[in-house]
């Protein structure tokens, strides 16, 4: 389970994260919905343990990354923005490699890669180098590295970007299964429709501030409006009011 | 923590071999050093070898037939000419030296005779027949001085008030010492090209592609990250200097050193003096590669810092010739610590222990702090921000 509470983060003069809350509970899934610039990706970084939050606190599993980042990092799978694959290494070799980082080897990893190559359909790439891999394959192998030690909790930073139909498919089905597992998974996103399909559990974050968190319903209830996206337009644009106002 | 230290080396050392640009790093400049001493040693020995004798053209050699053949030597080829001028027997010599009659004259009453040497000082051959011509005359003048004395019944050392005898307790002619100080220098730039291209793929060129988050995700701590890169930069980097000793050595025991009067002798003895003295600075070279590349944006940028501090041991070869004194930052400093105690190693002295010791230990201290730096630089926030 991810939680947050309060967070706060400033670079410098500019306020990336003012107050974001939310609580991503296992077996479900949550998706992070905002504007470019809204704090989504610095919210993940300070789940992920590699920023320090100014103020309030994440959790995972009860672990605050930001004084036990082994630990709580070891409890997670990260999928970050950029896949920042190593072009002269094998798909095998980024999964033993990251595999070897959380801990596993001998007989375990062999399992573990057999397993992600399964359940990924890895195998036609599995030896080669990712040099010059599509987005789709690029993907899978970043997924593959997140997913090897078979993490509680799998976050997701805009991972259908870039993606074609199939690429999406494929991802969505990882998803669904990892939450099946009892896994508790958080994804930021731009695509709606893609939310509006998987997720259980939505939390709109607009300048830096959770504006609204609740299922699909109870989202569409509290805007009045017939879908997602009008939904979001409504949120995002209330959060900018709100934010103009306490400047005047 | 060891298994963290292992998979990030054993991830790199496979990074590291299929990247050629960075094994063409390591390895090209010892193939290229060695070559290019190969060539300066045996382009110095054709030289020396090649060092034509004073064509000497003599006008009025009649007069003074005897002083003309004392002149003649291996140094010196004497043409005897009639008929010339001075100046149209200088096209085809490089001096010409005028005997007029009043010379053995002059000789036969013991005035002082004269005698006159056309040359062209702007050239290399007129300046050198100058010289040779100045210490062949005045061997001559020594000889008819003594001559003349005996000849009056004096004893020839009357007129020696004082002898100054020479004896060079130097080791090392002063080509030895040239040659030498210059070829530790070759070493001393080893380590700072072996492991350049590695050292700056592995930390700016990581952050380039964008690999660094997803390492910074995972739960390895910063010192395992750190320390297992660092091992994989020093081994490449040991490697290029352990080629680089041995095609050097090979390039010198090939060359006609003792041609040009300098007697140098790699010996495996002073090749593995060399590399005990090189292995902890090799380490410390890469910590510090490491720490300057960690600070830059991409690879190329990385790429210019560290080729840039490539040439630090060349600024503190010169002030080390400069410096009169061997103050103990000196002896023991890192590069000038190491040029020294290189060039002990190849003139085959024997390593003195305590002070081997204290330099690489030394060494080994500046590698802590680099790493050191390394760490906190993984820990900054800045690092991912750009």
């Amino acid at each position: 389970m991810i939680t947050c509470n309060n967070l706060a983060k400033q670079f410098a003069k500019v306020h990336a994260v003012s107050d974001v809350s939310f609580a991503a509970p296992d077996g479900k899934i949550t998706a992070l919905l905002g504007l470019n610039g809204s704090g989504k990706s610095t919210t993940l970084r300070m789940l992920a343990g590699l920023l320090k939050p100014k103020q309030g606190q994440a959790l995972i599993d009860g672990i605050d990354p930001a004084h036990k980042p082994r630990e709580a990092q070891s409890r997670l799978g990260l999928f970050p923005d950029r896949f920042g694959l190593y072009p002269r290494l094998t798909v095998r070799e980024h999964i033993e490699y990251f595999g070897r980082l959380h801990g596993l080897s001998g007989q375990a990893l062999k399992l573990a890669i057999n397993h992600i190559t399964d359940r990924l359909q890895l195998g036609s790439i599995l030896n080669r180098r990712t040099e010059g891999f599509s987005t789709g394959q690029s993907m899978r192998t970043a997924l593959a590295r997140a997913l090897v030690h078979n993490p509680q909790n799998l976050v997701l930073d805009e991972p259908t970007r870039g993606l074609d139909v199939s690429g999406v498919r494929q991802l969505r089905r990882v998803l669904v299964d990892a939450r099946d597992n009892g896994c508790c998974v958080v994804f930021s996103s731009h695509v709606m429709p893609e939310v509006e399909r998987i997720a259980e559990h939505i939390v709109i974050i607009a300048d830096g501030k959770t504006v609204v968190s609740g299922s699909l319903e109870e989202v569409l209830a509290q805007s009045g409006a017939a879908n997602l996206e009008d939904a979001f337009m409504h949120f995002s644009q209330a959060g900018r009011i709100q934010q103009s106002e306490q400047l005047l | 923590m060891m298994q963290d230290i292992l998979s990030v080396a054993r991830k790199e050392l496979k990074d590291a071999f299929r990247d050629r640009r960075s094994l063409l790093s390591a390895i090209v400049y010892s193939a290229f050093g060695a070559f290019v001493i190969f060539l300066i040693l045996n382009a110095l020995a054709i030289e020396e070898n090649n060092e034509m004798p004073t064509r000497l053209a003599v006008l009025g050699a009649q007069h003074a037939p005897v002083l003309v053949e004392l002149i003649a030597n291996d140094e010196i080829e004497v043409s005897i000419l009639e008929h010339k001028s001075p100046a149209g027997a200088l096209i085809d010599h490089d001096a010409v030296l005028v005997i007029n009659d009043a010379f053995p004259i002059k000789l036969n009453r013991t005035e002082l005779a004269e005698l006159e040497l056309y040359v062209d000082q702007t050239t290399d051959a007129g300046l050198q027949s100058v010289e040779r011509l100045q210490i062949a005359i005045s061997a001559i003048q020594s000889r008819y001085a003594q001559t003349r004395l005996i000849a009056q019944g004096i004893n020839p050392d009357i007129i020696r008030a004082v002898d100054l005898k020479i004896r060079d307790v130097a080791e090392d002619s002063v080509a030895t010492m040239a040659i030498s100080r210059l070829l530790v220098l070759f070493f001393v730039m080893a380590p700072f090209f072996a492991s350049l291209s590695i050292a700056a793929d592995m930390t700016a060129g990581e952050r380039e592609r964008d690999a660094l988050q997803p390492l910074l995700m995972q739960p390895a701590g910063q010192w395992s990250i750190v320390m297992g890169k660092w091992l994989v930069a020093t081994a490449i980097g040991l490697l290029g200097v352990g080629i680089t000793v041995l095609t050097a050595a090979f390039a010198i025991n090939a060359s006609p050193t003792t041609e040009i009067g300098v007697l140098l002798y790699a010996s495996v003895t002073a090749q593995r003096d060399m590399m005990i003295i090189l292995a902890p600075f090799i380490g410390m070279i890469a910590a510090l590669q490491m720490a300057i590349s960690l600070r830059s944006k991409t690879y190329k940028e990385a790429q210019t810092y560290l080729s840039l501090l490539a040439f630090l041991p060349v600024v503190v070869a010169f002030t080390a010739v400069f410096k009169k004194e061997h103050t103990p930052d000196v002896v023991y400093l890192p590069i000038a610590h190491h040029l020294g105690m290189l060039q002990q190693a190849l003139l085959d002295r024997p390593l003195d222990p305590a002070l081997t010791l204290a330099g690489g230990t030394l060494a080994l201290a500046a590698a802590g702090v680099c790493l050191y730096i390394c760490v906190i630089t993984y820990r900054s926030e800045r690092l991912l921000r750009a």
